[in-house]
């Protein structure tokens, strides 16, 4: 069977001049549908060249992307738009909430371009955050913007979650809050949840680890048990 | 400088690119048009000043009415402040081109021999006149007419009045094309004759003209080339001289007068004396011949008497003549008819008697032959004879017996009756006894009758014979008739002897008679031929008289007729010398007293107009611009304020990293001072090369522009680009130095985001709920960015105005001409006269009511009074008719706002709008007038009129009148042309020229035509302006868009991330800036009114009201211009958007 997301030696330049850099180098990993995975590696490492790549926003250079059967490598601008559009959920390091918005319509924003959005309302329940619905993210804490942040990618109702150090910005209480509600996401809703960091202690509550470092896969784990987010500290 | 500083420096300059180069050009832009404008004006001035000092343009010029002679040069020349005096003549003629086209023209004479030549003319072609029959011409550009070429020749033309006498040569050959500093324009001089403005200017020859005196007289003042022309300060400078000389004229003009009234005062007599010479020298003559004709004629008519004399006695005669010839002729034919009676007679008798002859011989054969055969013897004979004998001696016998045997038997016939009746009456028949009674007084008759003849001789001689014979025996009845027969027969022709003898006798008697009677008419006859024969003699004599006579009398006609034309010759002769002598008495008596009309540049048309024009466009020039500069400097240092601000957390890290505060200021004001520099350099350079260059350039059609010069005007340049670097330094340092107050850690840590805001928007929930989140975003974001709201809205607001007030200044101007010229003031022709008499003119009367060609005309008092009000005073001008009617169809007298007209009657004074405005006065107020002569006088206003060009006041005569206690005395005739008539507008002026009634002429169309060329040029201006405006609005929604999308490249990245397309991207940005710039330009639409209106009261003169609305669809365009750009610049934009990295999405917040 076809994994969830497949990367097979994905290659990503960068030219400064006359010297080529690689940002990623050969990549090649596999993520199972509903795992929650982790991709952990030191900053400069090309975790986020992967994230881009993963989440559409930039094209590889060489290599093969599939996501749930997807050649996502052959898309084009306008293909990897929708791609963005439809199924892929994004939480950032720091929310990127329109600060124009109520919790609520900022949900709502992502809900209003795909096909079939959840109730908006529904989703900042479930992330608790029924009583904040008409605050904009200016009253809101760093964590529940964060979760503001998170209920907007999920009300797209998108094929996986990627999180581009979604604790960056917070404390850490709040940043286990998160982290336990994007684990709960993969556990209760079966999505495939996808968390760049660099901080390995929260390798301990995935699915599957993949490390990077250098632009190339180092190692690539599977974790049998992971440890609830409550168990985990740093 | 530190290399990483620097290098910091120029690659914020390089990532910051577009707004750099918004803030240079935005500087370059303000810089630029304020200076240029600024200086276009001076510019104008000094390029017009020093050609006219280049060519030493004169500054006085003094026409004399009736010259200047040597003394009066002389005179001048000791005037202090008078430099130059160049005397030289002028003339106004018409001339004609070899194709016929007739020039109105004047001609200078040309100086070029002096040193000091003043109005120095600049062959473009050709070369300056030899001789006295060429010319040059002065470059002028020329409208209408065509063009002249070396080697045209003008002749003057034969209808050219007045300007025989003062030149020598009639044609003129153009040797050249000149330029000439008095005349440059393509707005014409005035003159008196032909069409009334002046087509041509020739300079000529001084030989070519034929006075002994100077008619045209330049001279420079002093010090007046170191003052720049066209300003207040040269002017009074030169008034001060021609001040000076006006003091002067009076006493020179007199004694002008006085040499020239004497001199003609002599030639006037000299003229009489022979006039009279002449005249008793013709009377003379005249009266000889006069006399002789007299002569002739008297002889004439006794000839005529002894003739017609002659005539009636030829006629008398003739009438004898003829008379006699008639009775003669009736005689004659009288006479042969006597004779032929008579003759009838004689032979009728002759036939009677030769009738009884034979008769006669008949009777007597038978009777002889009877008496044969009884054969008598001789006594029986004889007694036979005897009987025979008895009827020659008693005629009737034979008669009496045939009676007397009548009688007898009737006697017997009674007899027998008698016994029958008187038995019968004896019976008793009473009856008879009548017939009885008859017969018997007949039986007595009867018997009386016998008795009677038995009685007689003659009887009883017959019964004598009768017894005779019978006693012969011889008897027989028959024998005594036939005696008595035979005796009448021989009676009878003894009888008829007598006869023949006796008519013999008359036969030869009428033989004798006719004889004499012929020969007495033939006598007749022979008389009365005679006296023809006279008669005729006599009537050929009277013919020959008679046309002796007529030949006489048509010499005598031809002779007086010969006298009448030598007559008449002498009389008109007379005639016309005693009218030139009265004409020459009344052009002496009309002399008037001289003046000199001094004049400055101000008066030649040229100078006035390019001096209006540069007035005009500095009116606009120098308040559009600041605004302009306003809104650019506003937008440079709003967004050096920006940039500084959003670069806050470079700063802090800088502050951190220990730069000083210079240091870090340091980096932003070399960015501002670097882009406003160079801006202003650009600016400035191009500027003051561009705006005045192309504002000259707009004039090139109406004026023979010299060349242009471009001094550098250090207040312009470094007072405008001074302004706009301080402006962006000031506003750069305020922002540092409020940014640098904060401690690095605050400068560094995230600005917490301002708060999202509920705007009010969201209260109208219907409304809110339906419209989408992009449309929340945008509506919340224009509220919720107070600053980029307001700094797009104010530069996007400034723009706008800008071009409504470019555009408004547009309207202002584009019909206010066809307004003043069309709807205002529709008359066609004003014409000047000097008195009332000369309207009275007979010929101009006739000419006035040629409706084929003059529509209307009526004539108002139109002169300079000084109108007053608290304060302030204004020259206007009147226009007063004679009553409330004068104006009906030659001024529109309406208010401008409504169109409603304002009443005109007695007793209604109005007042044009602008005046109004100036004088601070509004209906109901009072003004004072003071006439030229300072006589005052108060009105109260009645009515405010529209009005574009000068001021004007008008009342009717009567009002004027009971104000001021004099009269206003009609001195303008206004004629309305009929539309499509037969002649030209320039004939008519011509003709009403000629009638000499007027003394000048002014087209209504060359007024507007200049006007309209003058707002055309305005127009380039405004042209420039809104151009300007334009590029500016562009520059500044460029630079509003440019710093919006750099300030949320973030959130812009992010919704990238979220899966929008390019185009949801644009719109959702674009939505923003245009709404922004919606919202901008319907301020800035509002702003602008009041900018317009502002610019409009600033820029209008004292004499000229602009139009103060901003058209509908001048709103339209910029409306439509903002947009425009601001849809360009979002186009532009969205590729840059599109550049935008998702990549930005993942960095912090800044």
């Amino acid at each position: 069977m076809e994994s969830f997301v497949h990367f097979d030696n994905v290659c990503k330049y960068y030219r400064t001049g006359e010297t080529k850099i690689a940002a990623a180098d050969h990549v090649s990993f596999d993520i199972e549908k509903g795992e929650f995975c982790v991709i952990v590696g030191p900053s400069g490492a090309g975790k986020t060249t992967v994230l881009n790549i993963l989440g559409g926003m930039d094209a590889c250079d060489e290599g093969l992307i599939l996501l749930d059967g997807q050649e996502i490598s052959s898309y084009s601008q306008r293909k990897l738009t929708m791609y963005r559009r439809y199924d892929v959920g994004f939480v950032f390091q720091f929310y990127n909430l329109v600060q124009n918005l109520t919790a609520l319509e900022n949900v709502e924003l992502a809900g209003e371009i795909c096909r079939d959005p959840l109730p908006a309302a529904e989703t900042l329940a479930k992330v608790g955050l029924s009583e904040r619905l008409d605050n904009f993210p200016a009253q809101l804490s760093g964590g529940e913007q964060q979760r503001v942040s998170i209920a907007r990618a999920l009300a797209k109702n998108p094929k996986i979650l990627l999180c581009d150090e979604p604790t960056g910005a917070l404390d850490y209480m709040t940043g286990k809050q998160v982290l336990k509600l994007l684990q709960d996401t993969c556990r209760n809703t079966g999505r495939t949840v996808i968390v760049i960091t660099h901080n390995t202690a929260i390798t301990a509550m995935a699915d599957r680890v993949i490390h990077i470092k250098n632009g190339r896969v180092t190692k690539v784990e599977k974790n049998e048990n992971p440890v609830p987010v409550e168990g985990i500290e740093w | 400088m530190r290399r990483t500083y620097g290098k910091n420096f120029l690659r914020t300059v390089k990532d910051t690119f577009g707004r750099f180069a918004a803030i240079f050009a935005i500087v370059a832009l303000g810089v630029g048009f304020l200076a240029g404008l600024l200086s276009s004006t001076p510019d104008m001035r000094y390029s017009f000043d020093k050609y006219f000092d280049d060519n030493s343009m004169y500054d006085i010029r003094i026409l004399g009415d009736l010259g200047l002679t040597d003394t009066d040069i002389e005179n001048l020349r000791s005037i202090e402040g008078v430099s130059t005096v160049q005397p030289g003549y002028i003339a106004d003629a018409l001339l004609t081109s070899g194709k016929d086209v007739d020039y109105t023209t004047r001609l200078h004479s040309l100086n070029l021999e002096s040193d000091t030549v003043l109005n120095r003319p600049e062959l473009t072609s050709g070369r300056f006149p030899q001789n006295s029959n060429e010319c040059v011409a002065v470059n002028i550009p020329l409208s209408g007419k065509s063009k002249l070429h070396i080697g045209d020749t003008l002749s003057v033309s034969e209808n050219s009045t007045n300007s025989d006498e003062l030149l020598n040569s009639k044609t003129f050959k153009i040797a050249g094309f000149a330029d000439y500093c008095p005349y440059f324009s393509a707005e014409k001089e005035y003159t008196k004759i032909g069409s009334g403005t002046i087509d041509a200017f020739l300079l000529v020859a001084e030989e070519s003209f034929n006075t002994d005196f100077y008619t045209d007289v330049y001279i420079t003042v002093k010090d007046a080339a170191a003052l720049t022309c066209l300003t207040d300060e040269y002017q009074s400078h030169i008034d001060k001289t021609a001040g000076k000389i006006n003091s002067i004229s009076s006493e020179r003009s007199r004694l002008r007068y006085n040499e020239v009234v004497s001199d003609a005062n002599t030639k006037l007599s000299d003229a009489k004396a022979e006039y009279n010479d002449a005249k008793s020298e013709a009377d003379d003559k005249l009266s000889d011949a006069l006399r002789q004709l007299q002569d002739g004629e008297r002889q004439i008519f006794s000839g005529d008497k002894q003739l017609s004399d002659a005539k009636k006695q030829l006629d008398e005669n003739e009438n004898t003549l003829n008379k006699n010839e008639r009775t003669l002729n009736s005689n004659e034919s009288d006479m042969k008819v006597q004779f032929a009676d008579a003759d009838a007679q004689i032979r009728y008798v002759q036939r009677e008697i030769d009738e009884n002859r034979e008769t006669a011989n008949s009777s007597f054969a038978s009777s002889q032959s009877e008496l044969s055969s009884y054969n008598l013897d001789g006594l029986q004979k004889a007694q036979f004879d005897k009987l025979r004998k008895l009827p020659i001696t008693y005629p009737t016998l034979p008669n009496h017996l045939q009676t007397l045997s009548d009688d007898r038997a009737r006697l017997d016939k009674i007899a027998v009756r008698l016994a029958e009746i008187s038995a019968l009456i004896a019976d008793g028949h009473a009856e008879y006894a009548d017939e009885a009674a008859g017969l018997t007084v007949e039986k007595g008759t009867l018997e009386a009758e016998i008795q009677n003849i038995t009685s007689s001789d003659a009887y009883k001689a017959f019964a004598q014979g009768v017894g005779y014979l019978q006693m012969t025996g011889a008897y027989s009845p028959n024998l005594p008739p036939l005696a008595l027969a035979l005796g009448s027969i021989d009676a009878a022709f003894i009888q008829l002897d007598e006869g023949q003898t006796e008519l013999n006798a008359q036969r030869t008697e009428l033989a004798a008679k006719k004889a004499s009677a012929e020969k007495e008419i033939s006598g007749a006859r022979e008389k009365l031929a005679f006296g023809k024969a006279e008669l005729e003699k006599a009537n050929s004599q009277y013919e020959d008289e008679l046309e002796k006579l007529n030949n006489a009398k048509i010499t005598l006609t031809e002779n007086r007729k010969k006298y009448d034309d030598a007559k008449a010759e002498a009389d008109s002769a007379l005639a016309d010398g005693a009218q030139q002598i009265s004409d020459a008495e009344k052009t002496i008596s009309k002399i008037k007293m001289p003046s000199w009309h001094v004049y400055t540049r101000a008066s030649s048309i040229s100078y006035a107009s390019i001096s209006a024009n540069i007035e005009k466009v500095n009116a606009i020039a120098k308040i559009f611009p600041f605004f302009f500069f306003v809104v650019a400097a506003l937008v440079a240092l709003t967004t050096m304020t920006r940039m500084v601000e959003d670069e806050r957390l470079q700063i802090g890290t800088m502050k951190a990293l220990g730069y000083s505060r210079n240091a870090i200021m340091g980096k932003y004001i070399l960015y501002a001072l670097s882009a406003s520099v160079l801006g202003s350099i650009v600016g400035v350079v191009g500027g003051l090369r561009l705006f005045p260059a192309v504002i000259w350039n707009a004039y090139t059609m109406m004026y023979e522009l010299p060349r242009f010069y471009y001094p550098f005007n250090w207040v312009f340049v470094f007072g405008t680009s001074g302004a706009a670097i301080i402006c962006t330094l000031l506003a750069t340092m305020n922002a540092c130095r409020a940014t640098l107050k904060e401690k690095p850690a605050q400068l560094m840590l995230i600005k917490a985001p301002e708060p999202g805001k509920r705007v009010l928007l969201e209260r109208i929930t219907p409304i809110w709920k339906r419209m989408k989140f992009t449309h929340k975003v945008t509506a919340r974001n224009l509220f919720r960015y107070k600053k980029r709201f307001l700094m797009t809205t104010i530069g996007v607001a400034g723009c706008t105005a800008l071009l409504v007030a470019g555009f408004g200044l547009h309207d202002s101007f584009s019909d206010i001409a066809d307004r003043q010229f069309s709807v205002l003031q529709t008359f066609d022709i004003m014409a000047p006269y000097d008195s009332e008499e000369s309207l009275d003119d007979s010929e101009l009367q006739a000419l006035l009511k040629d409706s084929d060609n003059i529509s209307g005309s009526t004539a108002v008092n139109y002169e300079a009074v000084k109108v007053s009000n608290a304060g302030k005073s204004l020259e206007v001008y009147t226009f007063i008719p004679e009553n409330a009617s004068g104006l009906d169809g030659f001024v529109t007298l309406r208010e401008r706002e409504n169109g409603k007209a304002v009443g005109f009657e007695e007793d209604i004074v109005v007042i044009t709008e602008k005046a109004s405005e100036i004088l601070k006065v509004s209906v109901g107020d009072t003004v004072t007038l003071t006439s030229k002569n300072g006589d005052k006088g108060t009105f109260t206003i009645s009515g405010i009129c529209e009005n574009y060009l000068r001021n004007y006041i008008y009342m009717t005569e009567g009002t004027y009148n009971a104000a001021m206690g004099l009269s206003a005395p009609q001195n303008l005739l206004l004629v309305r042309l009929a539309e499509n008539g037969p002649a030209s507008k320039t004939d008519i002026g011509k003709s009403l020229l000629e009638t000499g009634a007027v003394s000048g002429i002014s087209y209504t169309a060359n007024s507007k035509d200049a006007f309209e060329l003058a707002l055309d040029k305005i127009d380039t201006i405004v042209f420039v302006i809104i151009l300007s405006a334009g590029a500016l609005a562009f520059v500044v929604l460029y630079n509003l868009t440019n710093i919006n999308i750099s300030e949320r490249v973030k959130e812009i990245a992010t919704i990238k991330v979220l899966g929008f397309t390019d185009h949801e991207v644009n719109s959702y940005i674009n939505r923003e800036s245009l709404l922004l710039s919606v919202i901008g330009t319907v301020i800035g639409l509002v702003l602008g009114i009041f900018l317009h209106r502002y610019i409009v009261s600033s820029a209008e003169l004292t004499s000229m009201m602009f139009g103060r609305n901003v058209k509908a669809l001048s709103f339209v365009y910029s409306a439509a211009f903002t947009m425009l750009f601001s849809l360009l610049v979002n186009l532009i934009m969205s590729r840059k958007l599109h550049r935008i990295s998702m990549v930005e999405s993942m960095k912090a917040p800044e």
